[in-house]
């Protein structure tokens, strides 16, 4: 079948069997290898993307299910403001997620940020949850949330 | 095949490759009696056991693994067959076509009531005299704890990638013992060892601690290589790896112990029987550290210890961190803590005053060394305020009426405490390790060892160390990608044996550069070898001596509170004392302590939960780094049942810990 959707802010087609994973999709049909398929069971986390401004398990939506859908990966927001903050933010609390997982970590904390400006503890433990690669503590975490949330603060009132 | 160090295993692909796809056994064991093969497209390459070039096994961990199934099937996922061809999808559909009719035999449990075909190997150990000891009781204790864990599937893909030219055959795989899949490789296809590279692809952390998978995998991807005549590669499905890489060692421990009049422990009889899976894989490594761990660090003239391992029919084990210490440490500790509610103590005052206080090990009756076992106690007692919260949450539960309701929220409290050890102390040539430094003469440095890409911090620790020694810039230090014909055999990079024998031979080889580096012309290489006889600090035969240097230590101290209609546990405080010879990296050590609670919450009882760990890391400046992997968990897991035990008044023996058993506890 064919299916259309928009992809990092193109539009793109394929030609795809309809029982397709999304994160095969994005591996196979557009050479995107940040999204990593594990489990394909949805327990992992590490093939987060976006899809129409919400986190999704990209291992548990069909090819047909994308149709008309906004899809954002790692790679579609590289560049933009939000998410060097957040990449800067990792950076200086020493959060350095392995490979594997940090699309999907760094996802996970911009559409954390994007929903709640100002987490709490409990709020980043919620949401991280679905993050099963332990390769980096929930402290640094912590440390790294906290850092963007205070250099998004104080940008803004610079901006004021 | 160049540099496949940054590559994913399910990122690695070449021209005109084929996939692999293995037919597995449906049932936990029986034989074969027919095979129904469906009609084959003719691109698709069909290999049995009959067809391989050489012996059908790869031999680990003291027994040897079927590479394909013949007629019998040991455990469920055992691979019986190979489809191989273009289109993974196809031979996928074509796999469960298969049909396959067995005669089904009954499986092996892990019980008390095991089969005599299921023994595998036994240890007795005794010192003192035990029967008169238990003459003499004042008090005679038992108890019975079972301990099945499960780990976790890997969250990066595992598998296999293999192509042969003229001259070599070359693997790619995500493995923590690049030389076992070599020889595996090697001797199945029956040719020289040199002639098969082997290279280690990217993973994440603590992925792959499965030793035999991927020497598995990469035998019979060579082998299909070497039929088909194409580059194969072959991906664990999600389902494989919820079969194969989940499995850990269990046990079944019974305690009977001796007390005299003021509650110390005169004598302990002690009965073990651990599993590892099918074919019994490290089947004494698991059973002597079991031993070595049963009765801990108490004081204690009389103990009798009878143990045996037993196969299952399960897929073979992983060889996880801390193997054997945690089944150990969770029946003695849980046992502590009953021994002293039984003689009406506190468990941290029964502990301190039940501890060795001569250096000794119990069991080894050696020198253990630095012990700084009452220290750690006496700390994580005093930070976590102990003894009043578990005073406080005793009268509440002593104050609840047997016919009244049970409260919706309960509190305990409990503790434990252990120690730990790296390296293997049944197979002293699994010790024998290599690492190789060069300092080029631009200053840049490499580090060569095959251990160094799994688990992921080892490399940042390698750096580290030699950046330290040196004095270089961590930016100019480099870790050669492991590569069986360019880096040295570090051995497996299991059993915190990267912290306790790798990173030893590699600050060894800076320590030698830096004393020659401004006499001698540049570049420099510098290689040190550890060979695996423990000579006589260790005699496994006899069970005596010193089984690992240094020793790790770990206190304890769990609070939780129970909801009694949901049973979902929380956390209160948690609070962890370590001692670890002298910390590489605190920061990161910190990191895998809280991982490892994360990880072995979740193994106890099935879902996350947020904690906030205190963590105390007690360091000795100029000691030996000793192992941590493993040591958290082994410690957390009985503090964390003792403190359930607590809360509900029900005696919780046995993990993991479901709702079910809840139910059936408190019910009862």
């Amino acid at each position: 079948m064919t299916v259309t959707f928009t992809l990092n802010g193109k539009q793109v087609t394929i030609d795809t069997i309809p029982g397709k994973r999304l994160a095969d999709v994005l591996k196979e049909d557009f050479a995107l290898p940040a999204t990593r398929p594990g489990c394909y069971a949805g327990v992992c986390g590490t093939c987060a993307v976006i899809v129409n401004g919400e986190l999704a398990h990209s291992c548990l939506i069909p090819a047909f299910a994308i149709q008309d859908a906004e899809v954002l990966t790692g790679e579609g927001l590289e560049g933009t403001r939000e998410f060097d903050e957040i990449l800067s933010g990792f950076e200086h609390a020493g959060y350095r997620p392995c490979a594997n997982c940090r699309q999907s970590k760094l996802l996970t904390a911009y559409v954390l940020l994007t929903l709640n400006p100002n987490p709490e503890r409990a709020n980043i433990d919620e949401w991280f949850a679905d993050q099963k690669c332990s390769c980096s503590s929930l402290t640094d975490i912590y440390k790294a949330i906290d850092y963007i949330v205070l250099h998004r603060r104080s940008a803004s009132r610079g901006r004021k | 095949m160049d540099d496949v160090s940054k590559t994913f295993i399910d990122d690695l692909q070449v021209d005109g490759m084929f996939h692999c796809v293995a037919i597995r056994s449906r049932i936990r064991r029986g034989t074969i009696r027919e095979i129904k093969i469906p009609e084959l497209p003719p691109d698709v390459v069909l290999i049995q056991a009959a067809d391989l070039p050489g012996d059908n096994h790869i031999s680990i961990g003291g027994t040897e693994l079927p590479v394909l199934a013949e007629t019998n099937v040991e455990h469920p996922g055992q691979a019986i067959a190979l489809l191989c061809g273009e289109d993974e999808f196809q031979l996928q559909r074509l796999a469960e076509e298969v049909e396959i009719q067995y005669d089904r035999g009954d499986p092996f449990s892990l019980t008390r009531e095991f089969k005599i075909d299921q023994e595998r190997y036994t240890r007795t150990l005794t010192t003192g005299n035990v029967a008169a000891a238990f003459e003499k009781a004042f008090q005679i204790a038992e108890g019975e704890y079972k301990y099945e864990p499960a780990g976790q599937a890997p969250v990066s893909p595992a598998g296999a990638f293999a192509m042969a030219d003229s001259k070599s055959v070359y693997i790619a795989t995500p493995t923590r013992w690049a030389f076992h899949v070599r020889n595996s490789v090697a001797d199945l296809l029956g040719i020289d060892r040199e002639r098969v590279v082997v290279k280690c692809t990217r993973t994440s952390r603590m992925d792959t601690d499965c030793l035999w998978y991927p020497s598995m995998t990469a035998a019979q991807t060579a082998v299909a290589t070497a039929i088909c005549g194409k580059p194969v590669r072959m991906i664990a499905t999600a389902r494989e790896k919820e079969l194969l890489f989940t499995r850990r060692a269990g046990c079944i421990i019974s305690h009977k112990t001796a007390l005299n009049k003021s509650g110390k422990i005169t004598a302990m009889q002690i009965q073990i029987i651990s599993e590892s899976g099918a074919f019994g894989i490290f089947a004494a490594e698991h059973l002597d550290r079991l031993c070595l761990a049963a009765p801990g660090y108490y004081a204690v003239k009389a103990v009798r210890i009878d143990g045996i391992h037993i196969t299952t029919s399960a897929p073979p084990a992983n060889i996880h961190d801390g193997i054997g210490f945690d089944g150990g440490f969770f029946a003695l500790e849980i046992h502590a803590s009953r021994l002293a509610e039984l003689h009406d103590e506190d468990p941290s005052a029964w502990r301190l005053q039940n501890l060795l206080p001569e250096r000794n090990l119990t069991v080894t009756k050696t020198r253990a060394g630095s012990t700084p076992q009452r220290k750690l106690i006496e700390s994580v007692i005093d930070i976590s305020d102990f003894c009043r919260k578990y005073s406080a949450n005793e009268i509440q539960k002593k104050r609840r009426q047997p016919s009244a309701p049970i409260p919706e929220r309960v509190r305990g409290i409990g503790m434990a405490t252990c120690f730990h050890g790296g390296g293997f102390i049944s197979d002293s040539k699994a010790n024998a390790a290599s690492a190789t430094v060069k300092l080029s003469s631009e200053s840049q440095l490499s580090i060569l060892t095959s251990s160094a890409a799994v688990p992921v911090s080892s490399a940042g620790m390698y750096i580290d160390s030699a950046s330290r020694i040196l004095s270089v810039d961590p930016a100019a230090v480099q870790i050669e990608p492991t590569d069986t014909s360019v880096t040295p055999d570090s051995g497996p990079a299991v059993l915190s044996r990267n912290v306790t024998i790798v990173s030893r031979l590699i600050a060894a080889c800076c320590q030698a550069i830096q004393k020659q580096r401004f006499r001698a012309p540049l570049p420099m290489e510098i290689s040190r070898n550890r060979h695996g006889g423990r000579g006589r600090r260790w005699d496994v035969e006899n069970f005596k001596g010193v089984p690992f240097s240094p020793l790790s230590w770990a206190s304890c101290v769990a609070e939780i509170e129970l909801n009694t209609v949901t049973y979902r546990i929380d956390i209160r405080g948690l609070w962890i004392s370590l001692n670890l010879g002298s910390v590489l990296d605190e920061r990161t050590a910190a990191a895998i302590v809280e991982n490892e609670l994360l990880d072995a919450f979740r193994m106890c009882c099935g879902y996350s939960c947020a904690m906030d760990p205190k963590i105390q890391f007690f360091q000795k400046s100029g000691a030996s780094p000793a192992a941590l992997s493993g040591l958290t968990s082994n410690v957390f897991l009985p503090a964390l049942v003792s403190a359930l035990s607590q809360a509900t008044g029900a005696y919780f023996d046995s993990l993991p810990i479901s709702k079910a058993l809840f139910f059936e506890y408190m019910e009862t």
